[in-house]
């Protein structure tokens, strides 16, 4: 016959042991799932990844802009540059018109200008030094 | 006066140097000179296979030096002025003459010369990108002007010495005067001569009465009337010109020489040329000022 002692000591211990169970299960269940109340766990590989997609978005919005810009950059240019090269053609064939001017000039006034330029040349009795004989 | 004779360029040439410098100076000085015509020749020799124009010749276009480049400008800037009557691109109407090779290797005939071969040929020269291109068939002949050209440029670099002469066959250049007096150069007149005095630039002779040879029987000679492409049937026979250099004076002479008497005496007059005709009956004139 158990004593009265004895059966509140039963109780206790069959108590704590319960409590222990208790425990026991409770940290099991947690370790199978530590988040009860989420879905799925955040994987942070995924967002690595979804963030280095946004950098890259940015990336290539900034390098499109950029590159537009270049682009008009070179279109500006090259009208321009286009432009300067009709102007330097539009100068030289002034300059060309302006030469041949010149030189139909100068034919037509050959006579005159020749005239001015032409050595001095008048017979002499000295004894020749030279000959021009046709060659 | 020193003076050094030697053969180039197809003809006799003779350097006359009173020296403002020392001996060894002058004597330098006349070595230049003959260096410089021989380099000329090297450059515008159409008997020279080698030669710089023969080499334009035969491509028909070439990157070429500044002398040749200037001396083809200087031809075809004359081909202008005298209206066609000199001209370099009557090479072709030279070989069908006979006139291919030199002087002293063209037999004394041959056979027919076959058609004409008129002058005004296509020819690019431009000087920005020293390239030279001529048109197809087109050959270029510098001969007397060429010769003009060099008596010139020896006369620059003897005229750092002293006075100078230079004659290239007849074609002379004159720098500074004969101790004070114009240098006097001795020019044929029908059947005698005279002499004439110049006091700077240059003086050339053109004629037909020298460099003569047959082909099919006919009479050739080397100065060639670019209208018809033969042999010029000209009235005169020889032609003196005075101007600025001796190039200029060459081609002056020759373009007066194919224009005949009456033409050549108008325009000398007109430009003020001191210039000396002799006609195929020996009848001589003095135009342009000249007395």
């Amino acid at each position: 016959m158990r004593t009265t002692e004895q059966s509140k000591k039963l109780v206790r211990r069959t108590a704590i042991g319960g409590s222990l169970l208790a425990m026991t299960a409770v940290g099991v269940a947690f370790a199978a799932n530590p988040y009860p109340h989420t879905t799925r766990p955040p994987d942070p590989t995924l967002a690595s990844l979804q963030q280095r997609e946004k950098v890259l978005a940015r990336d290539a919005t900034i390098l499109n802009a950029e590159h537009t810009a270049v682009w008009d950059q070179y279109k500006s240019a090259l009208a321009e540059r286009t432009q300067q090269i009709e102007q330097i053609n539009a100068v030289n064939s002034q300059i060309q018109a302006q030469q041949s001017q010149q030189v139909a000039a100068a034919t037509s006034s050959s006579s005159q200008s020749y005239a001015q330029s032409s050595p001095q040349a008048t017979y002499v009795p000295s004894a020749p030094v030279a000959s021009s004989g046709a060659s | 006066m020193l003076r050094r004779e030697f053969r180039a360029m197809g003809t006799d040439v003779e350097l006359l140097l009173v020296p403002a410098v020392d001996a060894d100076e002058a004597e330098e000085a006349l070595a230049a000179a003959e260096r410089e015509i021989a380099r000329i020749e090297d450059v515008a020799s159409r008997f020279r296979p080698d030669s710089e124009l023969s080499r334009l010749n035969a491509a028909g276009t070439l990157e070429v030096s500044p002398d040749l480049m200037r001396i083809v400008t200087l031809a075809l800037s004359m081909r202008d002025a005298t209206g066609g009557r000199f001209d370099p691109t009557v090479h072709a109407a030279m070989v069908a003459a006979g006139y291919d090779r030199t002087l002293a290797d063209i037999p004394a005939d041959g056979p027919d010369a076959g058609a004409p071969q008129p002058g005004g040929g296509d020819v690019v020269a431009d000087p920005g990108t020293g390239r030279i291109t001529l048109g197809a068939g087109v050959a270029i002949d510098l001969g007397g002007i060429a010769k003009g050209w060099a008596a010139d440029r020896a006369a620059d670099i003897l005229g750092m010495a002293g006075s100078c002469l230079v004659s290239m066959g007849g074609d002379i250049a004159v720098r500074g005067s004969l101790d004070g007096e114009p240098w006097p150069i001795e020019v044929e007149h029908g059947g005698d001569t005279a002499t004439i005095g110049l006091t700077r630039g240059g003086m050339a002779t053109s004629g037909t009465d020298r460099r003569r040879w047959r082909r099919g029987g006919e009479q050739m000679h080397h100065v060639i009337d670019p209208v018809t492409g033969r042999p010029s049937t000209t009235d005169l026979v020889r032609v003196t010109a005075i101007a600025e250099d001796a190039a200029h004076a060459e081609a002056w002479a020759t373009a007066l020489l194919v224009s005949g008497a009456d033409a050549a005496s108008e325009e000398a007059n007109r430009m003020g040329m001191p210039t000396v005709l002799v006609g195929s009956d020996g009848h001589t004139t003095s135009v342009g000022g000249l007395v």
